[in-house]
């Protein structure tokens, strides 16, 4: 069998270990381990993440069985209610803004490929590689792995495929988020394309690269308040091992193929605690932070991702929170069929998400550098400033998400509750919830609590992009034209939100 | 590997294989359990309504089938002389169930919620279902022909 010394243990390329600007200096964090001691213990437990994976996968096993055979009826079944409405809500208001990607660490999707390919649920496969050469399996670092073990190729070791698949994903949304049977195909394909990648290629090549959920985790933790990170970079800089990345007999190297020791941003950390488990000086650890504290884009691909989910908030809203019936009618292709109309809807959605905002955008940021620097020779590079004046889109798309969610889960929460007592919409009747009439939760509250939302979203991202242009341009004039353009631009997006949910 | 790995991992496995197994079996047991309890004895016969193809069946409308399932037209048979629980639901749009000939009452079928009727029909022949809400455009051809034998 063949193996990979450890020397020759690289991170794969796009993920967070080349160091960038620190454009917001931090200004606390708080050591979640030291903390709470009995937390740290738990995470550093072998059967950690099988605990916490297996209730979650016997749920999505119902769901899908839901779907299949309960009820068509859309907020009558647990797979729409469940997913669409409460994991939706939670995911994007509470677990990324909060916990980052702790929803990567239970996530059920890849079970059986990483079962596939550990051959363990709860155990690892170390080995010397000094006396083992013959040892069953394929040598990664310290840790031997089944399956293929083929490298993801480097032309897609990016997010582009999860932001071509999140939009297209998106643009079926009204048929998925009301027809059970197709959220089934889309979650049960998910959950085999994961299943088979993890055996074609090396661990979490299908979350890294390709499930469009991980897509805007990624960018959106950035802003979250939690991190993995090493307690002190000194002892990583002279730690001889390297276990966070190699593996050991405590634990996996990096599933998500990162260097944990160098880890400077949220996006591609699962949170699966391996590192926690493996390092030798017990110097990884769970931090809490300020919200926005990682606040560079390292590519494109990365920056149309923040476009796309600011262009589906603005799209969504207009659609399922707008009086305008007609978009919904286009949207609707299931029951109306008008495909002219869903052609007109599809074609606007992707216009707007990879050609219109990125066009404007790139004309605010254009006009901002020739407003800074007219000496074009002087000016920052493009790239940098226009990744840089695009991060702001991170805190504010995600305050617009979650300004969108929460009239669906304040309007259609009872249902959480029904279905709750009749999962499969047999008539059952588990917690005495099943007959409770459709009661929508404060609705009226609703604006008052969009408003503070999106003003936050817009300070924060104000805040962001003037610091980023503080670092670009220098000096503070030069810094307020070149963002100008930029902030007009984001204050432009939050007063059509307003518009859209109090005007 | 130690004794004791080899007893988590082992574990592991069980755990995973009997819970996913358990969900398959319980679930559908649960259902039966469930039915039978609201029968007390009666015979159950379950109808599915759909607007869009006016028609009541005792085909399951569920997954694929409520989209692309075609469904005849057939009579629905019963036991005369023994009481019947029907269950009823819809799978679209709001439906009133109602035997005239049977005196059974006209009652909301509601989508994705089931509603129950109990008959016990003395004599054999054969009686009229009929929706009284105006459910589609095929709400004319919502009958059906209940037989008890």
């Amino acid at each position: 069998m063949s193996s990979a010394p450890i020397r020759d243990l690289k991170p794969m390329p796009s993920v967070a270990c080349t160091p960038g600007p620190a454009a917001v200096p931090r200004r606390f964090e708080v050591d979640l381990f030291q903390l709470m001691p009995k937390v740290a213990w738990i995470a550093k437990q072998r059967w950690f993440q099988f605990a916490v994976v297996l209730p979650n996968l016997v749920l999505f096993a119902m769901f899908l069985a839901a779907g299949i055979f309960g009820t068509p009826v859309g907020n009558r079944n647990i797979i729409i209610v469940f997913v669409w409405i409460l994991w939706w809500f939670l995911l994007i208001s509470l677990l990324v803004p909060f916990a980052s990607r702790v929803w990567c660490t239970v996530c059920p999707f890849p079970f059986f490929g990483e079962w596939i390919q550990r051959r363990a649920l709860v155990r690892t496969r170390s080995f010397d590689p000094r006396t083992e050469k013959n040892a069953p399996g394929f040598a990664i670092g310290k840790n031997r792995y089944f399956g293929k073990n083929l490298k993801w190729p480097k032309a897609l070791t990016n997010i582009w495929i999860q932001n071509i698949g999140f939009l297209t994903l998106c643009t079926f949304s009204a048929l998925f988020l009301t027809r059970p049977i197709v959220s089934v195909v889309v979650l049960g394909s998910l959950f085999l394309i994961a299943t088979v990648l993890h055996v074609i290629y090396r661990q979490r090549t299908f979350c890294s690269y390709v499930c469009p959920v991980s897509g805007f985790l990624s960018l959106f933790s950035m802003a979250s308040t939690l991190e993995v990170r090493p307690r002190d970079t000194g002892v990583c800089a002279t730690c001889k091992e390297k276990a966070c990345l190699a593996g050991s007999d405590k634990g996996w190297g990096c599933p998500w193929l990162l260097y944990p020791s160098k880890l400077e941003r949220n996006n591609y950390c699962g949170l699966c605690m391996e590192c926690v488990k493996t390092c030798t000086h017990d110097n990884m650890t769970v931090k809490l932070r300020p919200f926005c504290s990682d606040t560079v884009l390292k590519g494109y691909d990365e920056a149309w991702k923040a476009f796309i989910m600011l262009a589906l908030a603005g799209a969504y809203s207009l659609l399922y929170q707008g009086p305008w019936g007609l978009f919904k009618d286009w949207a609707n292709i299931a029951e109306k069929g008008n495909w002219r109309g869903f052609g007109i809807y599809a074609t606007a959605l992707w216009s707007l998400s990879l050609l219109l905002i990125p066009a404007i955008y790139f004309l605010a940021v254009q006009t901002g550098r020739a407003l800074a620097h007219r000496n074009e020779s002087t000016a920052p590079l493009f790239k940098d400033v226009f990744l840089a004046f695009v991060y702001p889109l991170v805190p504010l798309g995600l305050l617009a998400w979650v300004t969108f969610s929460l009239p669906l889960v304040l309007v259609n929460g009872s249902y959480i509750l029904m279905v709750a007592s009749d999962p499969f919409g047999w008539g059952w009747n588990l917690f005495g919830t099943a007959n409770i009439p459709w009661t929508p939760l404060v609705p009226q509250w609703a604006p008052y609590l969009q408003v503070p939302l999106l003003l936050t979203g817009l300070y924060f991202a104000l805040k962001t992009g003037r610091a980023h242009a503080h670092r670009l341009f220098g000096d503070r004039i030069s810094a307020l034209k070149a963002f100008a353009p930029t902030a007009t631009l984001l204050t432009g997006f939050v007063v059509f939100f307003l518009w859209l949910y109090v005007g | 590997m130690s004794k004791r790995e080899k007893i988590v991992e082992v574990t592991a496995v069980f755990l995973t294989v009997g819970l996913l197994a358990g969900v398959a079996v319980a679930v559908p047991a649960y259902q039966r359990h469930n039915v039978a309890r609201e029968a007390a004895g009666a015979q159950v016969v379950e109808l599915y309504a759909s607007a869009e193809r006016g028609i009541w069946t005792e085909e399951p409308l569920l997954g694929w089938n409520s989209f692309f399932r075609h469904v005849q037209k057939r009579p629905i048979r019963i036991k005369a002389h023994r009481p019947t629980l029907l269950r009823l639901t819809s799978i679209d749009v709001h439906h009133s169930f109602s035997i005239p000939e049977l005196r059974v009452r006209p009652s909301d079928v509601t989508p994705g919620r089931w509603t129950e009727v109990r008959l016990d029909p003395q004599e054999p022949g054969t009686y009229t279902i009929i929706c009284y809400t105006v459910c589609g455009l095929k709400h004319t051809a919502m009958d059906a022909e209940l037989q008890a034998y």
